[in-house]
């Protein structure tokens, strides 16, 4: 599994919810909550030992979009 | 990645430090799994919160239940900077913290509101289906906001189930000249800086009666912004509460003042105010004393406006404001063009 569904994963409230979440599924369409999204958040900075910028927080859309930030600040995803 | 706070006591620190919601208002229906979930805490944490002094009541077979936003509170004033509420609160601030122009200059975005994927958090007994659920539209009227794509919503303040959309967000960098408006603008943030008023999580039936809420001590931004809008109309001045989402991570339940000067609306947002004023180092969220000034008659580009001017409830349930487990997702998501 790659990193930023392994993140995405374990920062839901139920985790057999992952399964229906393709790797480009809208986040908020898909039903993900608030609450899912600040420790997907929390659990990026955590991964990149860096805090998030505003635009890097506004753009965790989707699991594509975490592999993106996670390939853009050269971790392996 | 382990996501239970380090210390068992860690939430009991916060009991004493919030008022719990009034007896006749709170509504003991959460278990203690959700709130953990809620949290970000585990259920022995939450479980601990009882015999510290947390009002509960508990179900026919005898677990804990308690106040939803009583816990929301316990999770902002634990002091951890780690929980949701916490965490939540220093993500959706960290915007203040960019360069001036980025607060107003033209922004799209594209805006989800969902009803909830499940109402596993319901009280035991609710149906199991998800209910109905009305949202309060955007205001595609008011200044600042454009509508993309030659998109239309429909007439009403409400519509079922959720909307799409794609909006662009142009701000305002000004400010209020009168000294009167001022005045009245730093008695409610200075009483809120002054902790004579607390700064916290508000159950949707005490923001109604938002005098009762500030009588009692609390204010959220629902309660500071219509008390400050009465103490404007109060003085003659045409002054409206506005409620609608902040955008960024998500779309946030966020509500702001307006008042009339120099022929447009200019806004007054209390809570962003005292908190960008004072910071808070534990919840992660930088002093700005200039943002706190914009907050004093400028206009967000992530502050979407919806349909209401008296800051009333932005989703409902079979005609009532919903409860926490009905609310609807919101997505929120700069636009990107090529």
């Amino acid at each position: 599994m790659s990193t930023a569904r392994t993140l995405v994963g374990a920062s839901l409230d139920t985790a057999a919810f992952l399964d229906r979440l393709t790797d480009d599924s809208d986040f908020a369409r898909a039903g993900v909550n608030s609450g899912e999204l600040i420790k997907l958040a929390l659990a990026c900075e955590e991964y990149l030992g860096r805090a998030l910028d505003d635009e890097e927080l506004a753009d965790l859309t989707s699991i594509n979009a975490v592999a993106e930030l996670i390939s853009a600040a050269g971790k392996e995803n | 990645m382990t996501v239970e706070l380090a210390q068992p006591e860690a939430l009991v620190h916060a009991v004493g430090r919030f008022r719990t919601a009034p007896k006749d208002i709170a509504r003991y229906d959460t278990g203690v799994d959700t709130a953990a979930r809620a949290l970000r805490a585990t259920p022995d944490q939450v479980g601990r919160l009882a015999a510290a002094g947390l009002p509960h009541s508990r179900d026919t077979e005898g677990a804990l239940l308690f106040d939803y936003d009583d816990l929301m509170n316990v999770g902002m004033f634990c002091g951890t900077g780690q929980t949701v509420p916490e965490l939540g609160l220093r993500f959706l601030m960290r915007f203040a913290a960019t360069a001036r122009p980025s607060w107003f200059e033209p922004r799209s975005w594209e805006v989800g509101v969902h009803p909830a994927r499940t109402a596993a958090g319901a009280p035991q007994g609710s149906a199991a289906r998800l209910p109905e659920v009305s949202v309060r539209l955007p205001d595609d009227q008011a200044p600042g906001v454009e509508l993309l794509d030659g998109q239309r919503l429909p007439d009403g303040p409400l519509a079922e189930g959720g909307y799409e959309i794609a909006v662009r967000l142009t701000g305002a960098d000004r400010t209020v000249h009168d000294p009167a408006v001022r005045a009245v603008w730093d008695e409610v943030v200075n009483t809120l800086a002054a902790r004579d008023v607390l700064y916290q999580t508000v159950p949707e039936a005490l923001r109604e009666d938002h005098h009762r809420a500030w009588g009692l001590g609390v204010a959220d931004c629902v309660v500071a912004s219509r008390l400050l809008t009465d103490m404007l109309l109060e003085r003659g001045y045409q002054a409206r509460a506005r409620r609608g989402y902040l955008l960024g991570l998500f779309g946030s339940d966020h509500a702001w003042c307006e008042v009339f000067e120099d022929g447009v609306y200019k806004s007054l947002d209390p809570v962003f105010g005292f908190v960008s004023k004072l910071g808070d180092r534990t919840r992660g969220v930088a002093e700005s004393p200039e943002f706190a000034e914009a907050c004093f008659g400028g206009r967000f580009n992530r502050l979407l406006p919806c349909r209401t001017e008296s800051a009333q409830p932005l989703v409902y349930f079979a005609d009532a404001p919903a409860p926490y487990w009905a609310m609807a997702g919101v997505g929120a998501r700069p636009r990107r063009t090529a």
